[in-house]
């Protein structure tokens, strides 16, 4: 079945292979184009370096009007990510453009490692230890990165 | 009024001076009006109801009526800016609310800023023109080809094409209200996506929505402005003074105070908003409670629990058990049980009169207790009447069952049964004035003079509306035959007629300061 979302998902898959942004890729699921697979991969010089971390993307048939649900499928530790995964992000809720790809959204979520939001905090605790203490924030995210090479 | 003078009148807010001297013209007319009516003191809270079908300081809008005027301040604002566009002028008129002075201020300060603030960059050229390119053009939403005449692109130049637009809009306006602030699709981008292109790409079901959507911005940034609150109800009224006391009439029959603007409030004659407002807070407030522990209990002499007493002898145990402290007492002079006894001049001999505390906390019980039960007796006729009132509303809406049984049961005219429909309009508007009159009592001084007139009156009102209540709601069954039918006829129309008469006699004497009421 072709549907307007389904073809652009077709074409955003397509530029992707052919023109993949730097330390991250992505999927769709064999037999179902609206629920994708990805991985993020930590910048490098951060403290996020060498961590790979899987992400699902789910879109609906509104896509790109809607934006797709993203959540993160391996452990996180970070200020704008909730404990179940999902992200805190303003380009995923109302400033969402349907003009953003796959690509883009998870370039975005990419920087957001490095570059956290603690004042909407969807984990406090991390979003404390970033302000508070960097020393008890760094050795926590590179616990998180460690396991993130084993799941 | 005309339309010039509706127009003039917008906006009360805005402190230029021709508009305050505007304002001070009307009041002067108006209060000139009630004190040659009425001669009643000015700063009297109360104005009155009978002059509400005379004094016409308010309009029912309806969609048409909203449609003209905000077209107007349109036109007037696109004249003095010299903006060719109607479009142009909507936006930027939504982004400052509706406050057309404040446009013009604004704008002729700084257009520029004014203009990139509200998303209109360029006022004379709104949208991008194709540049000629040989070739198609890509959109960024679906990524298809498509050529230039099937795109389109606000002044930003950030083109798509014209099914992804129509898609993005209609989705925008099935999501609500802000769609009338929609900007272009691109990120980050601030142009607000104009009328005109809606009306281009969008169909015309979801350009009316829009539509609609601008209109009921145009009343909800304008405090003069408000809708009806009846469920359902599709006008609008305006109304040019701040401090209206009489009750509006919307054409959908609601009556209702304008600045309550509230449905389950309605119309709350004879009593001021502040103290409408007093009352419900009263009503829903947890100090009610605290009054009646007051009144109803007394304290452990020991751990200070609150007790009350509902059976049994005068020897209390403070239990344990109810989270108390297990002190035994005596409930009528709250000293130790163990002080009473046959050792210590027998079991009751407390009846000495004793200054102490517990003699000071009994007076605080007793007027707190007198309070409650005026409170409870005021509380309970507004609600009865209250819910009188939902009854009378709803045979005002069955009239016409009982028309029909009557015109089926007798041999009579269609005209003959008007008065059915007036009997249930007077008895509406009775019920809703008894309900408030309590409110209006309770807060009355409990011994002024003022008093015994409200209360003659209030009596007056309330036997009769009974009556009337009673005489309506005969049952047809017992009308044997037409000379039954037109007695029963002249006995409701008759007491249509008293009960109006008493109603006008009640608010007038309320309006006229019971001669010189005191009220807090």
């Amino acid at each position: 079945m072709s549907t307007a979302a389904r073809r652009r998902l077709m074409r955003d898959f397509k530029r992707l292979q052919s023109d993949p942004p730097a330390g991250i890729s992505g999927a769709p699921l064999e037999n179902n184009i609206l629920m994708w697979q990805a991985v993020i991969f930590g910048p490098d010089d951060s403290i996020w370096e060498g961590a790979t971390f899987k992400l699902s993307l789910q879109f609906s048939e509104e896509y790109p009007n809607d934006a797709p649900t993203v959540k993160f499928l391996s452990k996180m530790f970070h200020p704008n990510v909730y404990a179940d995964g999902s992200i805190c992000l303003d380009i995923l809720q109302n400033q969402w453009s349907p003009i953003y790809d796959i690509a883009a959204i998870l370039t975005s979520i990419q920087s957001l490692l490095c570059d956290p939001n603690p004042n909407s905090p969807a984990n406090s605790e991390s979003a404390r230890l970033f302000r508070e203490n960097k020393r008890e924030y760094n050795r926590k995210v590179k616990e998180i990165v460690e396991q993130s090479w084993s799941s | 009024m005309t339309d010039d003078e509706m127009y003039e009148d917008y906006d009360v807010d805005d402190d230029s001076a021709e508009e305050s001297g505007n304002e001070s013209l009307d009041d002067t007319e108006y209060d000139d009006a009630a004190t040659q009516e009425f001669d009643f003191d000015e700063n009297q809270p109360q104005r009155s109801l009978g002059k509400l079908t005379r004094q016409k300081s308010f309009e029912v809008l309806n969609k048409d009526d909203l449609f003209s005027e905000s077209h107007k301040i349109i036109k007037e604002v696109k004249d003095v800016l010299s903006i060719p566009s109607e479009a142009a002028v909507s936006t930027l008129l939504r982004h400052m609310k509706w406050n057309k002075e404040k446009l013009i201020e604004r704008y002729m300060e700084n257009p520029e800023k004014l203009c990139i603030d509200a998303g209109v960059p360029n006022v004379m050229k709104l949208n991008a023109t194709i540049v000629e390119k040989s070739g198609n053009v890509s959109c960024l939403i679906c990524l298809e080809d498509y050529p230039p005449t099937q795109t389109f692109a606000l002044i930003c130049n950030h083109r798509y094409c014209l099914p992804c637009y129509k898609n993005y809009l209609e989705i925008k306006v099935s999501e609500g209200p802000e769609c009338i602030y929609t900007p272009c699709p691109a990120p980050k981008c601030k142009v607000i996506v104009h009328q005109d292109a809606f009306k281009q790409i969008v169909s015309p079901e979801v350009f009316e929505r829009f539509n609609n959507f601008i209109l009921k911005s145009y009343v909800d940034d304008n405090p003069q402005v408000k809708w009806c609150p009846a469920p359902g109800c599709i006008y609008s009224i305006r109304c040019d003074r701040k401090e209206r006391k009489e009750a509006v009439n919307c054409k959908c029959g609601f009556q209702y105070c304008f600045n309550c603007n509230d449905y389950e409030i309605g119309d709350h004659m004879p009593c001021p908003c502040s103290q409408v407002d007093k009352w419900l807070q009263k009503a829903s407030d947890e100090s009610e409670n605290v009054t009646w522990m007051l009144a109803n209990t007394k304290k452990c002499p020991e751990c200070r629990s609150p007790i009350e007493k509902n059976g049994g002898c005068m020897h209390m145990t403070c239990r344990k058990n109810a989270g108390g402290c297990g002190f035994e007492f005596c409930w009528l002079c709250r000293g130790p049980w163990t002080e009473h006894g046959s050792t210590t001049g027998g079991y009751y001999n407390c009846n000495k009169y004793d200054k102490s505390k517990a003699k000071e906390d009994d007076d605080k019980a007793h007027d707190a207790k007198t309070e409650l039960e005026a409170y409870m007796f005021y509380y309970h006729r507004y609600e009865s009447h209250r819910n009188a009132m939902k009854i009378a509303d709803e045979q005002r809406r069955n009239a016409h069952l009982k028309e029909q049984q009557i015109l089926s049961k007798f041999d009579v005219r269609s005209a003959d049964t008007k008065f059915l429909m007036e009997a249930t309009e007077q008895l509406l508007k009775n019920r809703r004035v008894l309900q408030y009159s309590y409110v209006y009592g309770y807060y009355l001084d409990k011994k002024s003079q003022e008093r015994n007139l409200f209360e003659y009156l209030q009596e007056d009102l309330e036997k009769h509306t009974n009556l009337l209540s009673t005489q309506y709601e005969q049952s047809l069954d017992k009308l044997e035959d037409y000379q039954a039918f037109i007695k029963w006829k002249e006995q409701v129309t008759n007491y249509t007629r008293i009960t109006k008469k008493f109603l006008d006699n009640f608010v007038d004497g309320v309006a006229g300061g019971l001669v010189n009421t005191q009220i807090n």
